[in-house]
Parts: structure tokens; C-alpha cells; sequence
């Protein structure tokens, strides 16, 4: 249970992070300086979080596994880690650089007279 | 900054006003103040050829260079 609510903090936290980054858009400001470090810590919550996800799923199945009998009934308890999702974390962590350099040169264009 | 921009001399050699220039050459004032203030990072040659249209002067007139040990020329 506490681990669920963890999680969903954890997904509030990523929303909160994606609202700021969509706020600096929308006002035609997509390389405002703090965005690379927002998209930077929505990319590692992604990395991180999946090993929990998986392992959050294998303890529930092996709990519904003792605890549940039925004919047919099956539960996975393996820990299914979706690499996927850990190469997409990497990506965003590479589009992070982009918006680090991003506001670098904006920062040169803006003092450039 | 190693390169120092001359143009606060060059303002009241010229007896002319930051809001004048800026109004001549098509910059806002902002800009302008950037550049005096020696916090430019960049200058462009459309501007520095603005800038010695109106000021009738040379670009060495503007621009200074300054090594990290020695006092700026005036």
C-alpha cells in the first residue's frame, strides 16, 4: 500500500515536472533554463521507477499466488523488467542535453546584439 | 570580457543620446545599454556597421581590445 502511494507521488512529481516544461512552451519560451534539468529528472524517474514496477508487480502476483486458489488461476511472479522502458528513460536523458545546449545558445543569441 | 566596447566615449564625443542612437540605428534602447554596458556577448556586423554609420567612425574606434593585466585605454 505504501508502495503505491509512493508511486503515485513519484507520477505527481513527473506531471508537476511536464506542467512546468509545458508552461515555458506555451509561453513561447521552450529553452527557459530550468527545462533541461526538469526533462532530465522526468528521464531518470522513468529509469528509476521501472525496476520498482516490476518488482512491485512480482511481490502483488506472488501475494495473490498464496493467498488466491481457484482452477485455471495462474499468477507470473517472475520480474518482468520492461527493458523498453529503461532505453526510452536514456533517450530522455539524451533530450535533456539537447534543451542544456538549447539554452546555451539561447542565452549567446539573447546578448548578441 | 577581453573585448571592451567604446560606446559611452563615443556617445559624448558625438554629443548624442543612448535613446537617439538606438532610434537611429533600429535597436531597442535595452540592447543598446547591453552593449554599453560591456554585457554583449556578440555583436553583429549589421549592427557594428550601424553603429559607425551613425557615430561616423571606425570599428577600432569602437571596439578595444584589453589584456587581463592592463588598465583599458581612453
Amino acid at each position: 500500500m505504501l508502495t503505491v502511494a509512493a508511486m503515485l507521488l513519484i507520477a505527481l512529481w513527473v506531471v508537476a515536472q511536464l506542467r512546468g516544461l509545458f508552461r515555458t512552451m506555451s509561453e513561447s519560451h521552450p529553452f527557459a533554463p530550468g527545462n533541461a534539468l526538469r526533462v532530465q529528472r522526468v528521464g531518470w524517474a522513468v529509469i528509476l521507477t521501472e525496476p520498482v514496477r516490476a518488482v512491485m508487480g512480482s511481490g502483488a502476483n506472488a501475494f495473490a499466488q498464496a493467498n488466491f486458489v481457484g482452477d485455471g488461476l495462474r499468477f507470473v511472479t517472475d520480474i518482468n523488467l520492461n527493458l523498453g522502458t529503461i532505453f526510452a528513460g536514456f533517450v530522455i536523458l539524451v533530450i535533456a542535453e539537447v534543451f542544456r545546449a538549447g539554452t546555451r545558445l539561447d542565452e549567446d543569441q539573447s546578448l548578441t546584439i | 570580457m577581453s573585448i571592451r566596447v567604446k560606446l559611452d566615449y563615443l556617445l559624448v564625443d558625438r554629443r548624442i543620446t543612448l535613446t537617439e542612437l538606438a532610434e537611429r540605428i533600429g535597436i531597442t534602447i535595452a540592447n543598446l545599454s547591453v552593449l554599453k554596458t560591456n554585457k554583449a556577448k556578440a555583436i553583429r556586423f549589421s549592427t557594428l556597421d550601424a553603429l559607425c554609420r551613425e557615430l561616423k567612425c571606425q570599428p577600432g574606434d569602437l571596439l578595444e581590445w584589453i589584456s587581463d593585466d592592463q588598465p583599458a585605454a581612453r
